[in-house]
């Protein structure tokens, strides 16, 4: 490679990494700061210290407040649940329509599962928040069809464009969100207090626990083990 | 089915600025796969088909929920 084409690929890599490190801290703040709000206007607790006191945060369900009635406060967004039978590939997605000020947002869920539907809404809801000037939107076909491109690749393409990595920085703030920080030692507890417990609760303990926070299984190992 | 790029220069005639994804990859994935599950379910949201939010359907037990429940942390 000419030198040339070396700094500028050193370059871009470095411009690429401060892009995901900034929207990285971004949806991390972004997602606690929504929790807060939830947290006080649904009594949840911030840092639980007792396993009654917590159930699930919500994302859509109809309570004093929600990620999506907070979503709302700064745009209006609705959630839009078709009528279709397979959720094979295509969980959820998100849609903005018009400019700034007079923009609106629309996330279509297609899961099925509860607690899919909640992390996948959670996901596609962190979008709504998202002020980018456009840098990493999608808005045209040809990034479209390079999105689900590099989205079905999975994480093997390494050298992905900004709207693909933003798109993946939003699991983080649907992860941040529905297990907040500062609930993991209470759930790392329940978890133990169940493997102690004996058979019937050991084998299924994760389940357990993501049952009652209404979470999939999987994310919540992560969470917690990460 | 309407291909999805006139689908996407519909949508930008109708103001579309952005839109994004979550996509599960795995055997079978493909981009005219993705294309028709999004074009499927906006045929649905256009023809007013429309699903209720999914509600919680399971529980855990009462003993299970007696564990959780009583899991203590200074």
């Amino acid at each position: 490679m000419a030198p040339q084409g070396a700094i500028l690929l050193f370059m871009t890599q470095n411009h690429t990494e401060e892009i995901e490190r900034h929207y990285s801290r971004w949806i991390h703040d972004t997602a606690i700061n929504i929790f807060n709000i939830v947290s006080e206007q649904t009594g949840l607790p911030k840092a639980p210290t007792l396993g009654s006191q917590i159930r699930p945060i919500p994302v859509y369900e109809d309570e004093a407040s929600s990620l999506l009635k907070c979503v709302g406060a700064r745009r209006p967004t609705e959630i839009l649940w078709p009528a279709v039978p397979d959720d094979k590939y295509v969980p959820a997605y998100f849609k903005r329509y018009g400019e700034k000020k007079d923009s609106r947002n629309e996330v279509v869920v297609i899961a099925e599962n509860y607690c899919h539907a909640r992390f996948f809404a959670a996901k596609e809801l962190m979008h709504c928040l998202m002020d980018d000037d456009g840098f990493v939107a999608t808005n045209t076909a040809a990034l479209a069809n390079q999105l689900i491109d590099e989205l079905s690749a999975g994480n093997a393409n390494l050298d992905i464009k900004p709207q693909t990595m933003v798109d993946q920085i939003a699991y983080v703030g649907a992860l941040v969100y529905l297990i907040p920080n500062d609930w993991i030692p209470l759930l790392k507890q329940m978890v133990a207090d169940l493997e102690k417990a004996g058979p019937g609760m050991t084998e299924h303990a994760y389940r357990h626990v993501a049952t009652m926070i209404r979470v999939p299984e999987l994310l919540l190992r992560i969470r917690l083990t990460q | 089915m309407k291909n999805f790029d006139k689908w996407f220069a519909e949508q930008l005639t109708s103001g579309l600025v952005d839109i994004k994804f979550a996509i599960v990859p795995g055997k079978g994935v493909s981009r005219e796969a993705v294309q028709d599950e999004i074009l499927a379910a906006e045929a649905a949201i256009s023809s007013g088909f429309f699903r209720s939010a999914p509600k919680a359907t399971s529980m855990n037990t009462p003993d299970v929920q007696a564990i959780l429940d009583s899991a203590v942390v200074a």
